[in-house]
């Protein structure tokens, strides 16, 4: 078992080096140039044409080694050397920061507030976006799983049938829209029971311990909801089928011969069954959380990392989103990974050898 | 497995009715035909297809017949004839030489080109005024255009004195023509003038593409499908199984292939253009510029890009609040006008204008969706709107599966060292969050060289094969040990003829099942690009785009209605995506 992780951590190395690989190729060919939208905003909306608009765009090229071949500057988001003018003696730098890049866990800063290294950033980002998606993943399975054993156990029932019409139509809204109904509908405009814009209100600071806690739980509940929603209606509309599935074959039948009982049978012999495919899940669940993310935190204006990997798409900061790619490849592989250790543990015959 | 028929078989010495076997397909469709909410979701759907196919047919602002007299047009083609007959003027008398002289830098045209522009534009200008005239008082119009035909004439054998001349007399008949051929004032006809002819014209239909006449015929056949389908089976072939079955193919082949003939037909009858202007023939009859004696318009008559300045942000107009009294204020809710307490000034309103057939300022059916920040009514839009959601959806899915399949259909069977490179390709693809990839491709291609839909299509296509590549190589992992492709392999068949002819279709259920289900992600996929702003291109809608316009919980409209559309398509889609993966199920019950 453990040769068999520490295998499969091994593998993830050359899989992160194709990704991050396509990612930077993808981004660098493709139109648009970090340089011109960059000047525009320091410039204050300058356009072409102004005096010395090409030195300042030549200048920030070699500011931040745009101007260097693709694959040297891959070299240099990799690391360990620093290829900018300040980097590594070898690359013609000044010599002042040798070191650099992924492998030395410094991405860089960002092209905008050039103080600013992109990895306290996305930790900050972080520390927001992690806990709504644990929280919410959390939340998928702790709902999604009684939802489906009852659903399958009752299966026939009126309950059974709503429940499943509900988790149908929840499966098949838009989480864009999902987002906006719950502020139309919570928000000022409706009930007005809850916050909808960001994760505190203006005067948090100011806030004691408890209030602050409370100002932050009140404020991500429809984040969380919207989040949430999704994932729960494909969980458990799967684990009411693999219950199913279950249910119905000969050793259940089996273990009800031999006068178990009902509560018995389902918990003990038919969960543990069933619950196999629903692990698997968990490493195709991330990535969707992942991804929601992105429009969740515009919807409701969340700092978290999917605004800021949105932030970096629209300046074109390379940096920001090279970190943010990578950070998101790295966690579903991580998914996969745990989803399949998970899976070993729950399934006595499957052998890692 | 056998049908009623086959007692009677039995009774008569079995000679009549040969005992049926039903095929996979018909075992399919009998189980989906079982599924009531499979058949209202279909139904649904091809509704809402319907209504985007047929978008310039229900939201347009042209009419669809117009029986007019185009004041205007008539007006303005009646006074530039003279500038028209100056301009040759200048020309014949200029000569060849003296036109490359003269010419503006960058000017294309040469000196003949230049003439026969202006000899166009004369010969369009009269041809305006002569259908408006009717049969009578072309003797002006004849000898203006014989002498400027003359004049054109001499100049291009070289005699420049005689064309000038020439084009002289031409410019002296366009000053008649100015005064003596005058229309009667519409609205003061005893002021004296010539008596129009209204002139009879298809405007809405001039703007039909030939592609999009071949989906409206496809789709008439679809939703007709019940109707004529029963006919060609009950009456044509009397209920008979086999020739049911074998009349699919015909009858596919019949559909399409009208489809195309009509499309063809259509590109070389009409030749319909797909225009873009902001209503100039609506605003015309709405001041009378031009005069209407019968106008045929569509039920919804707004165009998608026709604005409306006193309209901003109207809310539903069966809603109490967004009923708007004459001077252009609302009467209740939020956005009643409040006079400032000290100076009792009021904000000037701005009064609502009904245009030519618009239903009346407060009626429940002028903008029964509300409309959005320039005034434009979201109902049009979001009819339009469709046409790209749902074709980004359908052509994404296709563009996947057809992806997937092959990649698939590839690994599974050949296994060896091409299945485990290509699983290494799914399996990197995978590690991506798709719909952070997606966004990323989409928010760096440049919009002027790849139409940012076509780029949306393509990158999902690109990003969301896996599942289908995953699910077909399973299967063919299945198929390939089975006896009848031994079989295809003993007897020389060669490999992709193999994949293609005899593996693929004992495969192609469950395909057809992730195919569905991609469509309604591929829905989801592009509103939420979308709605991030990376979508359509301004003014185009798409239901996505149509969201973004306001973010304000005061505009729920803009924020439910076109979403609600993108979720019933979606509900009908998982549907549909379930009942046939249940039909298709090997393990599905027969009778």
């Amino acid at each position: 078992m453990f040769g068999y992780i520490l295998r499969r951590l091994l593998w993830m190395i050359p899989t992160m080096f194709g990704i991050t690989i396509l990612v930077f190729t993808a981004i660098r060919l493709a139109p648009g140039d970090p340089a011109t939208v960059m000047i525009g905003i320091s410039s204050g909306g300058e356009m072409k044409g102004d005096v010395g608009y090409e030195e300042r765009i030549e200048k920030f090229r070699h500011e931040n080694g745009l101007d260097r071949p693709i694959w040297i500057q891959y070299l240099g988001f990799l690391g360990p050397f620093n290829i900018k003018p300040d980097g590594h003696p070898w690359f013609g730098g000044s010599g002042a920061d040798p070191w650099g890049g992924l492998l030395v866990l410094d991405l860089g800063h960002e092209f905008q507030r050039k103080t600013m290294p992109i990895i306290e950033e996305l930790g900050r980002r972080l520390q927001v976006t992690i806990p709504l998606s644990l929280i919410s993943t959390l939340l998928i399975y702790l709902f999604a799983l009684p939802m489906g054993i009852y659903s399958a156990v009752r299966q026939g029932t009126k309950l059974d049938a709503a429940m499943t019409v509900i988790l149908f139509i929840l499966y098949s809204v838009p989480t864009f829209w999902a987002g906006l109904m719950l502020i139309l509908a919570f928000g000022a405009s409706g009930l007005h029971w809850l916050p909808v814009l960001g994760l505190h209100s203006k005067d948090a600071a100011d806030l004691a311990t408890w209030p602050y806690i409370w100002d932050t739980i009140v404020h991500s509940i429809l984040p969380i909801a919207t989040l949430t929603y999704g994932g729960l209606a494909y969980l458990s509309r799967q684990m009411r089928v693999g219950m199913i599935e279950v249910i119905r074959s000969d050793y259940i039948r089996t273990a009800r011969a031999k006068g178990l009982s009902e509560k018995v049978v389902v918990m003990k012999h038919a969960l543990r069954n069933s619950l196999i495919p629903v692990i698997t899940l968990f490493a195709s669940i991330l990535p969707i959380l992942i991804g929601g993310s992105v429009i969740v935190e515009q919807v409701f204006d969340v700092p978290g990392m999917g605004r800021y990997a949105f932030e970096g798409l629209i300046a074109r900061d390379y940096g920001i989103i090279m970190a943010t790619t990578t950070f998101s490849a790295f966690m579903t592989l991580v998914g996969i990974l745990l989803s399949d250790i998970a899976y070993a543990m729950v399934d006595p015959r499957i052998k890692y050898d | 497995m056998t049908e009623p028929g086959d007692k009677q078989a039995d009774f008569d010495g079995g000679e009549a009715l040969s005992p049926y076997s039903k095929d996979y397909w018909d075992l399919v469709f009998e189980q989906l035909g079982r599924r009531k909410l499979f058949k209202l979701a279909i139904s649904i759907l091809a509704l809402i297809y319907a209504s985007a196919i047929y978008a310039p047919l229900l939201g347009n602002d042209r009419p669809y017949v117009l029986e007019a007299i185009d004041y205007k047009a008539y007006g303005q083609a009646q006074r530039t004839l003279y500038p028209v007959a100056l301009s040759v003027g200048r020309l014949v008398r200029q000569g060849p030489e003296g036109y490359e002289a003269d010419k503006s830098e960058g000017a294309e045209q040469d000196w003949e080109g230049a003439l026969q522009a202006e000899v166009d534009a004369a010969e369009n200008r009269i041809e305006t005024l002569r259908s408006y005239l009717g049969p009578a008082d072309t003797e002006l119009l004849d000898s203006f255009q014989e002498k400027l035909e003359a004049s054109v004439a001499a100049a291009g054998a070289g005699k420049s004195d005689e064309a000038t001349a020439l084009s002289k007399e031409a410019k002296e008949i366009a000053k008649e023509i100015r005064t003596e051929l005058a229309a009667v004032d519409p609205e003061n006809p005893e002021a004296g003038g010539h008596e129009l002819v209204p002139q009879k014209s298809y405007p809405l239909f001039e703007t039909i593409t030939s592609s999009e006449v071949f989906f409206m015929v496809l789709w008439a056949f679809v939703l007709l499908w019940p109707l004529w389908n029963g006919f060609w089976n009950r009456a044509l072939l009397r209920g008979d199984r086999d020739r049911i079955r074998k009349a699919r193919r015909p009858k596919l082949v019949l559909v399409v292939g009208t489809s195309l003939a009509a499309s063809l037909l259509w590109g070389q009858l009409v030749g319909g253009e797909m225009v873009f202007e902001v209503s100039p023939l609506k605003r015309g009859l709405t001041t009378n510029e031009v005069v209407a004696t019968r106008a045929v318009f569509p039920p919804f008559s707004y165009g998608f890009a026709e604005t409306s300045s006193g309209e901003t942000f109207r809310a539903p107009t069966w809603t109490a609040e967004s009923e708007i009294d004459e001077e252009g204020y609302y009467v209740r809710g939020a956005r009643v006008p409040e006079p400032d307490p000290i100076t009792g000034y009021k904000p000037p309103g701005a009064p609502v204008e009904v245009r030519y057939s618009e239903p009346p300022r407060n009626s429940p059916w002028r903008h029964p969706m509300g409309t959005d920040s320039v005034g434009r009514d979201l109902l049009v839009r979001m009819l339009w709107g469709g046409r790209v959601s749902l074709s980004v959806g359908l052509v994404s899915a296709v563009l996947l599966v057809f992806i997937g399949t092959v990649i698939g259909a590839l690994a599974g069977y050949f296994r060896g060292w091409v299945d485990i490179l290509l699983s290494r390709l799914i399996e990197i693809v995978l590690c991506f969050p798709a719909f952070f990839l997606i966004l990323m491709v989409v928010a760096f291609i440049d919009p002027n060289t790849i139409p940012p839909i076509i780029a949306i299509v393509i990158v999902i296509a690109c990003v969301r094969w896996t599942g289908v590549a995953r699910l077909a190589r399973g299967e063919f992992l299945r198929l390939r040990e089975q006896e009848f492709t031994l079989a295809a392999r003993a007897t020389g068949v060669p490999a992709l003829r193999t994949i293609f002819r005899h593996v693929l279709p004992n495969a192609i259920g469950p395909i057809l099942v992730a195919g569905a289900f991609s469509v309604a992600s591929g829905i989801l996929t592009e509103s939420a690009l979308s709605f991030l702003g990376f979508g359509v291109k301004h003014p185009i809608p798409s239901w996505g785009s149509l969201v973004t316009e306001s973010r304000s919980a005061e505009h729920w409209w803009i924020q439910f209605f076109p979403g609600f559309a993108i979720f019933v398509t979606v509900v009908c889609y998982n549907l549909v995506g379930d009942a046939i993966r249940d039909a298709v199920d090997p393990k599905m019950k027969v009778q």
